[in-house]
């Protein structure tokens, strides 16, 4: 199984954390970084595993590298039933709307049946917090979780 | 190991180089300017001809332009963008080289000769002037420049601004926002910020004690950010008032926080801000020193406001640029004019670096250049001398703070060329 880091930023901050994550998990897992913008969210393929890096822009709005996508989604309404992902938010929470620019990718992937796995990873840039270990933490939890569910699904078959 | 697993992932996850890696010798790519511009045109670069020679050069010692001089020593997490570019630093194949100047060491015929690609990345650092009577007078100060001198800019802090307790400035948006900020706060208002004590108290021997913020926009008109205002609520000295125009005329997130700060304070103050928006300035006051400003406002009503010092944040001036010689490209305010958000110079740095590849396709290049060894030798920095500045910036942070920059070139230079582990500085009146 293929991982795909799927981000979406307005600065590149989200990029360079997706970047910092592949390198950690690069070696245990096949790893793969693309834009968003870059990315028709049709064409996801239910074999990979997708982390999903998102920041949030101005009044708790889509980073632009975000929008295309998540226009394609509305306008498309593509079936993604078995597509399988986790997500992390970035923000500030000195704003309102606190990292909604993930919660507004999240609810429409699952919107279009999408499945959300492992924690929901975030960053507060309002904290003392680093982000790019915030990250890999997140991403080596939602990967072994994952590992936990495919072992089980093994063993039922 | 670490160097080669990431490597390894890029190579997969990079475009394919449709033309550097058919050329005889690698692509030779110089970039003028280490700011937000160039940094994320390198990093855009990089991606799209990942096997290309990329040089960064800024006449500074020092990378990272505006994010280290223009924004705001309390907006650190605004800087953080800086680590992507320290991140593209120690990658392969990309280089920064500090402390050479276009039309000092090099003239940009030159570069075309060295280089097959030349991107300007300069920017709009002068401030655009007032254009009204007594604009010149001594006192004015352009937002640039202030900006400059409180971020320890090496060039502004050999001849500090001065700014006197009573203070106008001129203008509505993100950049007058953060200088009243700044010359706002209290002593005890920097922490997690890398401002230079020493160098504050240069430019605000007394604190101030009065600001006038003069806008031509209305409050709905003014590009100031919401989140820019709703941060000014925080600040513990100054009481907000607004003297001329008014917030009934709409509605907007800005409105909505410029309501918030407009309490009273019941004279518990000590620095009062008076806001007069919608007001033009007439003239500047005064003989051979900034007394006064003389505003209209729309109504015509004409009002005289004693101040010592000016601060105009009403935008740079556009750079002049001629014909461009081919395999020579622009980026940043160069390109665009003096106005967008750091965001943005990545968008048109992913512009750019499509624009390029376009035209290596097109097989504009012919003949290789010998590239980065062919620059002017001088007294330089690279890299691994930015990374003993930044470190030996941050190891003499004060208290509470990030980091306390060195303000002289010299000094800069001497810690950059230090062998690791040494301390050149380490007894000196500057530690």
């Amino acid at each position: 199984m293929n991982i795909v880091i799927l981000f979406g930023t307005e600065s590149g901050n989200a990029e360079l954390i997706s970047s910092e994550i592949a390198e950690a998990i690069n070696g245990r897992h096949t790893v793969f970084i693309r834009d968003m913008s870059d990315v028709d969210p049709a064409e996801l393929s239910r074999d990979d595993f997708h982390l999903v890096v998102c920041s949030t822009h101005g009044e708790g709005e889509l980073p632009s590298g975000a929008v295309p996508f998540a226009t394609a989604l509305m306008d498309a309404k593509p079936d993604l039933r078995g597509l399988r992902y986790a997500m992390f938010g970035m923000g500030d929470s000195s704003y309102d709307n606190y990292s909604r620019g993930s919660d507004v990718v999240d609810e429409l992937l699952r919107a279009h049946g999408a499945k959300r796995h492992g924690p929901f990873g975030r960053y507060d840039a309002s904290s003392q917090d680093d982000a790019i270990q915030l990250g890999k933490e997140w991403a080596n939890e939602v990967l072994k979780d994952l590992q936990g569910v495919q072992t089980s699904v093994t063993g039922k078959n | 190991m670490a160097e080669a697993t990431r490597e390894d992932y890029e190579e997969r996850s990079a475009a394919v180089d449709p033309v550097g890696g058919s050329l005889a010798s690698p692509l030779s790519i110089v970039i003028v300017g280490a700011g937000p511009a160039g940094c994320y045109a390198a990093h855009a670069l990089r991606k799209e001809l990942p096997s290309a020679e990329i040089t960064v050069v800024d006449r500074l010692p020092t990378p990272f332009g505006l994010l280290r001089y223009g924004v705001a020593a309390d907006h650190q997490g605004t800087k953080a963008v800086q680590q992507q570019f320290e991140r593209l630093f120690h990658s392969t194949n990309v280089a920064f080289i500090g402390g050479l100047e276009l039309g000092r060491d090099f003239h940009l015929g030159q570069l075309t000769e060295i280089f097959d690609i030349v991107v300007l990345a300069t920017g709009a650092p002068q401030d655009r002037r007032l254009g009204v009577e007594g604009d010149t007078l001594e006192g004015i100060l352009g937002a640039g420049r202030l900006t400059r001198a409180l971020n320890s800019h090496p060039e502004a802090f050999a001849d500090p601004p001065v700014v006197s307790p009573h203070v106008a400035i001129v203008g509505a948006g993100n950049v007058a926002i953060d200088l009243l900020r700044l010359l706002s706060k209290g002593t005890d208002e920097w922490h997690g910020s890398d401002m230079d004590d020493a160098v504050l108290r240069h430019i605000l021997p007394k604190p101030v004690m009065e600001i006038h913020l003069i806008a031509r926009s209305s409050a709905v008109q003014a590009r100031w950010d919401a989140a820019m205002l709703r941060e000014l609520g925080s600040l513990q000295r100054p009481e907000f008032r607004l003297l001329t125009g008014d917030l009934e005329a709409g509605q907007s997130l800005a409105v909505d926080a410029l309501r918030a700060l407009l309490v009273e304070r019941d004279g518990r103050t000590d620095l009062a801000i008076n806001l007069h928006m919608e007001c033009d300035v007439e003239r500047v006051l005064g003989e051979r020193r900034v007394e006064g400003l003389r505003i209209r406002s729309r109504s015509g009503e004409t009002k005289d406001i004693a101040v010592g010092t000016v601060v105009t944040a009403i935008g740079f001036e556009p750079q002049p640029r001629g014909a461009l010689p081919s395999r020579v490209y622009l980026t940043g305010w160069l390109k665009t004019g003096p106005q967008g958000t750091i965001p943005l110079q990545r968008t048109l740095a992913k512009q750019l670096a499509s624009e390029i590849t376009r035209d290596l396709r097109q097989g504009l290049i012919a003949t290789p250049r010998p590239g980065r060894s062919a620059l002017p030798s001088g007294r330089t920095t690279d890299f691994a001398g930015w990374r003993r500045i930044d470190r030996f910036e941050r190891a003499r942070a004060a208290e509470k703070r990030v980091r306390r920059k060195l303000t002289d070139i010299e000094l800069i230079h001497t810690v950059a060329e230090a062998a690791t582990g040494s301390h050149p500085l380490a007894n000196d009146q500057f530690k």
